[in-house]
């Protein structure tokens, strides 16, 4: 298997789930998103966020809103969860309890007898 | 302050992804370009990157522009291949065009005038001389026209000459392309007067008329449009062969044997009850008007072969 690939794919597939628990309890605009990912080691390219924003946002996961105070005069655009993203992110933490508790589950009487 | 309006790359940069967004709502596509040029200034006023580096770090307006295409179930768009592509189309149909009018301008002032006629000449022309009919010299040539010889006549050369023929002295006259009219004479010397003109451009060799004690051969080789008015004393046998063109015999006195490839042979014999005939049409017609038939006891024998074309006894 190419462990570098699998991550990638991981990454990918973990990265709409992380975007969703980033906004719970906040608004964040594009850059200040794209920092938080890289603090977390999950570094996606400028040019893939937004049109990534975009399909929550048309998914009424998330929603945007044009703020131009308190910026430097031009306008930001501040990202939080709608209600359906609130939901939706308690089920997929549901899912990710469920796989990690998989993951750390220690072996069956089965497995330490083979 | 915004540096879209100001920074020529950016602005390009905008411009492209408008471009590569076409078909997208204009609310919707006016949302997208303000999100992106929000994202510029912010990485410009927060960061030391400079707008290369935040272009950059975007990747490429039409990557970004076909991201959203994609999400929206729009398909992609590769302007940059598609103006390379018409760019190539409009310069192979300029090339087409340009090409195209020099042909015509070529044509044109080749094959122009379509037809031309001379009736006192008795030539057509067609195609800027393409094609030449010489209805008086005999011959139809395809070549391409150098100039007007047609009216001028400035190629000509004129060959006359005459020569003493025995009795027994065979007169062999063999010709390319031409009209050769030949009459008797009383008069005991052979005599020409021809008009040569040379389309080919080599130069009438004299040699070529050449002597000898029984055979006068006058051979025109490959020289083009031989017009010849041969006086031939009676009783001096006659063989001609020519390849295009027309033989005319007037008058004749004498044994006379002409083959044709391509033409006509015209006999008008002054006293038709002194030849045998015997003629030979391969492709065309025999018109006989005299009445001639092959009888050897006939004091001449008239000898005629047409490959393409005909025989006409007047």
């Amino acid at each position: 298997m190419n462990i570098t690939k699998w991550k990638t794919q991981l990454r990918k597939g973990f990265l709409e789930f992380y975007l969703l628990n980033l906004l719970q309890d906040k608004e964040l605009y594009g850059v200040s998103i794209l920092d938080a990912l890289e603090q977390m080691g999950l570094t996606i390219t400028d040019g893939t966020l937004y049109p990534l924003l975009s399909r929550l946002t048309r998914e009424g996961l998330i929603q945007g809103k044009w703020i131009t105070h308190d910026t430097k005069g031009h306008p930001r655009k501040y990202f939080k969860l709608t209600a359906a993203g609130k939901k939706l992110l308690q089920v997929m933490k549901k899912e990710w309890s469920i796989l990690t508790q998989a993951i750390n589950l220690p072996p069956s009487k089965k497995d330490m007898e083979a | 302050m915004k540096p879209s309006n100001k920074n020529p790359k950016i602005e390009k940069y905008l411009a492209e992804m408008e471009l590569s967004l076409s078909g997208i709502p204009i609310s919707e596509k006016c949302d997208i370009l303000m999100e992106i040029s929000s994202h510029i200034e912010d990485r410009i006023d927060t960061s030391s990157m400079d707008t290369d580096a935040v272009l950059n770090s975007l990747g490429s307006a039409e990557g970004v522009a076909n991201r959203y295409r994609l999400e929206r179930g729009f398909s992609t768009v590769h302007t940059q291949k598609r103006r390379s592509w018409f760019k190539s189309l409009l310069i192979f149909t300029g090339i087409c065009f340009a090409f195209t009018a020099l042909m015509i301008v070529f044509i044109i002032k080749s094959f122009t005038p379509f037809i031309e006629v001379n009736e006192d000449q008795g030539r057509v022309r067609m195609m800027g001389g393409l094609i030449d009919i010489n209805a008086s010299e005999g011959f139809v040539g395809m070549k391409m026209s150098t100039g007007n010889e047609m009216t001028t006549g400035n190629k000509t050369e004129k060959l006359k000459g005459n020569q003493v023929l025995s009795f027994g002295d065979v007169l062999k006259i063999e010709a390319n392309n031409g009209r050769i009219v030949i009459q008797s004479t009383d008069e005991l010397e052979m005599s020409y007067d021809c008009d040569v003109q040379k389309f080919s451009g080599e130069r009438l060799d004299k040699k070529k008329l050449n002597p000898k004690p029984s055979v006068f051969n006058l051979d025109t080789g490959m020289i083009k449009g031989v017009k010849c008015t041969f006086q031939i004393p009676k009783d001096i046998a006659l063989n001609t062969r020519l390849l295009n063109g027309n033989v005319v015999l007037e008058d004749l006195q004498q044994n006379v044997k002409i083959k044709i490839t391509n033409g006509t042979i015209i006999f008008e014999p002054k006293d038709a009850v002194k030849f045998s005939l015997k003629s030979e049409v391969i492709n065309g017609s025999l018109f006989n008007n005299s009445g001639l038939t092959f009888d050897k006891s006939k004091p001449y024998q008239a000898d005629f072969m047409v490959t393409n074309g005909k025989i006409v006894i007047k």
